[in-house]
């Protein structure tokens, strides 16, 4: 199974919804290579090995896609040029890709092919408390050190005006190549009302992948999850990858003044076969009645080192939920405002993002099949977020989480004695990139993330002590992770 | 999966006819607009090139190739963003940005525009700085390889200078003498000043 924007929700989504449904939703794509290492030597392993890993992509839980050396390549830019500390971009990245991924000024595409390579992993997870079971049966219920994740990339121009950032992850469990994070665009530049004016046509698979602000869920954090775990997190909104990769969305979207941006997209689910055909678990996505509009605005001044947005997006989507046609649909609206600001001064780069998504549910189908006790329900997720990073090279971010809803007996029962969703916690992460200005030797484009984040989950389901009934406390699912994450 | 495979190849191949009808560049402009906005007015740190003296833009270009110019911007964007750029490319890019029309950045502090009109008409007898009027025009417009200070941004012409004070780019004199005699407040004052200098405005 691939879910692929799992792990680019906040950090409680990261392994999906309430226990009812998790199997599939959750970790279920978990192999280990070495499992129960002593920290430390799991931590050096984790930071020195990385190399050694190619043939070993075991384990897939996709992840955020980042910095791409294809785009470096084909800009003849550093990765600092688009990013304070990749995925979170600058200005200028944030422009690279409103633009579609076409400028140039390095190496053309037939001097070098606009193709990536990312390596997620070795990455230790260790877990407050041990897990009840292990994962899978090659893993152990706590200090795992895992393999996350291959991908391959098409980054960059494809002929003028249109560019792709296509990637494609390998999931060693399956056995298989399926399509993951997918953003096709072509764009053109003109005149409005005196200013300059962007226009664009985007195609994608996962709304939000398209966005250029890290607040949204696709690009926004954690960036980078574990990967056996916690047993537990918070449930997520429709937008906080409900959708991702099993949809195809087309839409179009407009930059004008260096300032305002709007979107509108559409989005249909594949179809079974095509999901199969492309890697997918067709049982992980409820399928869209007809096309879901998703919309997106933004007022985002930059003025010198200081940018500015404050936006507004949404979705709204008729559900049918899966291989349960006959029972009508189930209506969700998803509605988020976020803001971020941003200054890059010299060596300094310092950032504060908020986002709230706001999710109304009308279960018309889910309640008359009792996977819901309510006919409505309504889901509130909320991240804020600051970080600091010093010559793109040193990244520190502190997050905190905080979801809250209706409390639902059948949808979160059996997580929670208070049928409620109701979680916040913080995240922690600190990470070295040594090559954002280029790395040594024949192969400048490369780079490189090793860092570690810790996740403490405050309250989880409605309580902080045995929240489900069976004695687990939120504090359990507190997370250490340490990680590599290389691009190619 | 065949169906999928074939839907991405039409759309490649539709995407693929319709961006060599649609295309219109001579010089690859998209390399710098992607920074300094699609017409040239400049963005965040990027300065506005439209309108800039065709000569100064040129001269601009080989001072990255040579590493001349090695303000901090500069060293990180544009030594790297002129690599693949030879003469030829250089004369296009400098012939497009210069024939494209300027606007004022208007973003300084309109407290100050009064005090920086002083300094860019009058100089500033009492430090030996001469009035930059001289040669740089009396609407700021430029000569040559002297560049248009009119419309810039506050922000980039205030780190121009502040860098020039610091001793990057030594070998753009006068400036670096001219900077180290200014003071913060007439820096800013300058900036101000030359921020709302409109192109063949009255003044």
């Amino acid at each position: 199974m691939l879910e692929l924007a799992s792990a680019e929700a906040p950090a409680g989504v990261a392994c999906g919804l309430d226990e009812a449904d998790s199997s599939e939703r959750k970790c279920a794509v978990i192999e280990s290579v070495v499992a129960s290492r002593p920290a430390l030597i799991a931590i050096a392993a984790a930071a020195l090995g990385a190399l050694a890993i190619v043939g070993l992509g075991i384990l897939i839980k996709p992840q955020p896609a980042s910095a791409l050396p294809s785009f470096a390549m084909q800009t003849g830019q550093p990765c600092a040029a688009c990013h304070t500390a990749f995925p979170e971009l600058t200005p200028f990245g944030r422009l690279f890709k409103l633009s579609g991924y076409t400028a140039g000024g390095g190496l053309t595409n037939t001097q070098a092919p606009p193709l990536a390579l990312m390596i997620q992993g070795p990455q230790f997870e260790h877990f407050q408390k041990n897990l009840d079971a292990p994962p899978t049966p090659s893993t152990s219920t706590n200090d795992n050190v895992v393999l996350s994740q291959l991908s391959l990339f098409y980054g960059g121009q494809i002929y003028d005006n249109l560019g792709a950032f296509i990637q494609g992850t390998y999931d060693g469990v399956g056995n298989s190549w399926s399509i993951d994070n997918t953003d096709i665009r072509y764009t053109r530049t003109m005149k409005a009302f005196g200013s300059d004016l962007i226009v664009g046509v985007d195609v994608n698979n996962n709304p939000t992948v398209q966005d250029v602000w890290n607040t949204t869920p696709a690009w926004g954090l954690p960036y980078i999850s574990a990967a056996t775990g916690p047993a537990f997190t918070p449930p997520g909104t429709m937008l906080e990858g409900g959708f991702a990769g099993g949809v195809a969305g087309a839409g179009v979207y407009a930059w004008w003044n260096n300032m305002v941006y709007a979107e509108l997209t559409g989005y249909r689910t594949l179809s079974s076969s095509t999901q199969q055909a492309l890697g997918l678990d067709p049982t992980s996505f409820p399928s869209i009645d007809g096309i879901a509009p998703y919309w997106r605005v933004a007022f985002a001044p930059t003025i010198g080192e200081h940018s500015f947005m404050i936006g507004a997006f949404g979705m709204y989507a008729t559900e049918v939920p899966y291989a349960s046609p006959g029972f009508g649909v189930d209506r969700i609206l998803d509605i988020g405002f976020d803001a971020q600001y941003q200054f890059i001064h010299g060596k300094h780069a310092f950032e504060a993002k908020v986002s709230n998504i706001y999710e109304t549910d009308q279960y018309n189908a889910s309640y008359a099949l009792q996977t819901t006790s309510n006919p409505t329900d309504n889901l509130d997720s909320f991240r804020a977020s600051v970080d600091y990073v010093y010559d793109n090279t040193y990244s520190l971010t502190a997050s905190y989480f905080d979801v809250s809803g209706s409390a639902d007996a059948n949808l979160y029962g059996p997580n929670s004695i208070a049928n409620s969703p109701n979680g916040n916690g913080f995240l922690f992460d600190v990470a070295y990139l040594p090559f954002s200005h280029g790395m040594p030797g024949p192969f400048p484009w490369a780079n490189a993330r090793i860092g570690v984040s810790y996740t403490k989950y405050l309250t989880l389901y409605g309580g902080t002590a045995n929240f489900d009934g069976a004695g687990h406390n939120a504090s359990d699912n507190n997370t250490f992770l340490a990680y590599s994450w290389l691009m190619f | 999966m065949k169906r999928i495979v074939t839907k991405l190849a039409l759309l490649t191949i539709v995407s693929c006819v319709a961006g060599p009808l649609l295309a219109s560049e001579t010089v690859p402009v998209k390399n710098c607009t992607w920074c300094h906005g699609p017409s040239g007015q400049g963005y965040s740190n990027a300065p506005r090139l439209a309108g800039q003296q065709e000569l100064y833009l040129d001269a601009q270009l080989m001072n990255f190739r040579t590493h001349v110019r090695d303000n901090p911007y500069s060293r990180d964007f544009m030594w790297n963003a002129v690599v693949h750029v030879d003469e030829d490319m250089a004369h296009g890019f400098a012939s497009y940005f210069a024939s494209l029309p300027p606007e004022a950045a208007n973003d300084g502090n309109r407290d100050l525009v009064a005090s920086g009109r002083n300094i860019f008409e009058f100089g500033v007898p009492e430090a030996n700085i001469a009035a930059c009027i001289v040669c740089h025009g009396p609407n700021g417009e430029g000569v040559r390889g002297i560049p248009r200070l009119g419309g810039l941004s506050y922000f980039y012409l205030k780190r121009r200078l502040e860098e020039w004070a610091e001793g990057y780019s030594p070998a753009a004199e006068p400036m670096p003498k001219v900077a180290r005699s200014l003071s913060g407040r007439d820096i800013e004052a300058l900036a101000s000043y030359l921020s709302f200098l409109e192109y063949g405005a009255e003044r």
